[in-house]
């Protein structure tokens, strides 16, 4: 459920108050903003998802009942979109190669930079194979563990916001680690 | 009663949700009983911890930049979003005609709370934010309402005018948009050598609570670093700042030259003797090195 403050938020946001609509915004939007970069590794489809996302809570908050948690309902919102966005590209067959991702995991290499050879070369092919088996998740999987492992939400909302059972989270973060742990092999 | 104990198969699928810390107490302590004897599933748990803090590291962290620009998006699309729903209902119930305009302005009044926060640029359908303070009688019926209007409002100008930088140090403190903060600090620094606006830089690299804007405010004092005041804030947000990446810039901006490693020798040395991080070990030891200073002090 909403806490107090939230709830008060949303009420006011619900009857037009701009400040609070604002707050709920400001309050939400870094960790939106962070799930849609995460899932879609492309700066330019997560300002998509990050304003669709968010235009569709402005139209749509007059129906929250407050019967889940308002994070719940708007991270339910953000992955339908995530997921249409990345059933999209497994239709258009589009999925990203690696030179065309967001490729923040250079800055993991910079970071772990040092003189030595072949601790860089282990370095870029953790962070090529890491990209690959990412890429290799279905949607709905890639979903849960980004949910799950970046976002530390429990499995139980994460099933909620997806519309779900627990168990059907709990089975998609299985098969996630299965594939991560198969295609990093010995490099992780 | 002792529950029987697990199976490796039953451990392995356990060992996946162990790091989440989605097992009940039983189930981590019979993972932990059956680990504890059982090589290969401690190599395994062993395994996934392992990848676990490989992708870690695969975490992308969107830039406030990023963040500055989807807010600006959202807030654009929402002004045109609020107009055209608006448009829709008068066109639902009003005749093209006489009445149209002032009940257009009744509109605009009331979807006034659109205007101050989420629309940041006047035009002429722009509405005006309206706060109703209080209601009373006015006697005869009528009413006195009292309200505060805040009209948004757009100025272009270039940093160099005493009026726009007005406006971005006052956006350099804004406390409810660290977005904003940044934009303005990335605006300001252009002009870093005018006194107030250092000020304002060294004010945000050293208060300001979001990491994102320290930095920013930290890359904008990198050409003052001849300035005394400059050097006293990187020092302080040295020694005491939360953020090891922001402590980890400044050390590598204190230590790019001779003369401030030779100014900095007593607070590298402190920093030797009492600094946990090694990176900044390394750069207090390197630079102390490099000025043939004593690694500690005596």
């Amino acid at each position: 459920m909403a806490t107090a403050d939230e709830a008060s938020l949303i009420r006011a946001a619900q009857k037009g108050d701009q400040d609070a609509f604002a707050a709920l915004v400001q309050t939400h939007d870094q960790a939106v903003l962070r799930i849609a970069m995460n899932l879609l590794r492309s700066p330019e489809e997560a300002r998509d998802v990050y304003q669709e996302a968010f235009l569709r809570v402005f139209r749509n908050l007059d129906s929250f009942r407050f019967d889940c948690s308002f994070t719940t309902w708007l991270y339910r919102i953000v992955t339908n979109i995530c997921l249409d966005h990345l059933r999209k590209r497994k239709v258009r067959r589009e999925e990203p190669a690696e030179n065309n991702e967001y490729n923040l995991l250079d800055a993991v290499e910079e970071r772990r930079a040092d003189n030595n050879p072949q601790r860089k070369l282990l370095t870029g092919e953790l962070k090529n194979r890491i990209l690959s088996a990412l890429g290799g998740l279905t949607p709905r999987e890639r979903i849960v563990f980004e949910m799950r492992h970046y976002q530390g939400l429990r499995l139980r909302a994460i099933g909620e916001s997806l519309g779900t059972t627990e168990e059907a989270a709990k089975n998609c973060l299985f098969c996630a680690t299965q594939k991560m742990r198969s295609a990093l092999g010995d490099y992780a | 009663m002792t529950p029987a104990p697990l199976t490796c198969e039953a451990v392995r699928e356990l060992l996946v949700l162990y790091p989440y810390g989605e097992l009940t107490f039983d189930q981590e302590e019979a993972v932990d009983t059956h680990t504890a004897r059982c090589a290969a599933c401690a190599a395994e748990k062993n395994y996934l911890e392992n990848l676990h803090n490989s992708l870690d590291e695969a975490a992308v962290h969107p830039s406030m930049e990023l963040l500055a620009t989807c807010r600006r998006d959202l807030r654009a699309a929402m002004a045109a979003d609020t107009r055209s729903a608006w448009r829709r209902l008068l066109d639902a119930f009003l005749p093209a005609g006489a009445f149209a305009k002032p009940v257009a302005a009744t509109a605009i009044f009331l979807a006034g709370f659109f205007g101050a926060k989420l629309v940041p640029q006047t035009t002429p359908e722009t509405p005006v934010a309206r706060t109703v303070r209080f209601i009373e009688p006015a006697g005869d019926g009528a009413l006195r309402i009292g309200y505060d209007e805040i009209s948004p409002r757009a100025v272009e100008g270039r940093v160099d005018e005493a009026a726009i930088r007005e406006l971005l140090l006052a956006a350099s403190t804004s406390p409810d948009d660290p977005a904003l903060r940044v934009d303005s600090v990335e605006a300001l620094k252009a002009r870093g050598e005018r006194g107030e606006v250092r000020q304002a830089l060294t004010r945000a690299l050293e208060s300001d609570p979001n990491e994102g804007v320290r930095l920013k405010a930290l890359e904008a004092l990198k050409p003052y670093l001849a300035e005394h005041d400059v050097r006293t804030t990187l020092t302080r947000v040295l020694m005491s700042d939360e953020s090891a990446t922001v402590r980890t810039q400044a050390i590598d901006l204190l230590t790019s030259s001779r003369a401030t490693q030779l100014e900095m020798t007593g607070v590298l040395q402190d920093l030797m003797r009492n600094e946990k991080n090694d990176y900044i070990r390394e750069r207090s030891r390197n630079a102390l090195r490099a000025v043939n200073a004593s690694l500690e002090t005596f």
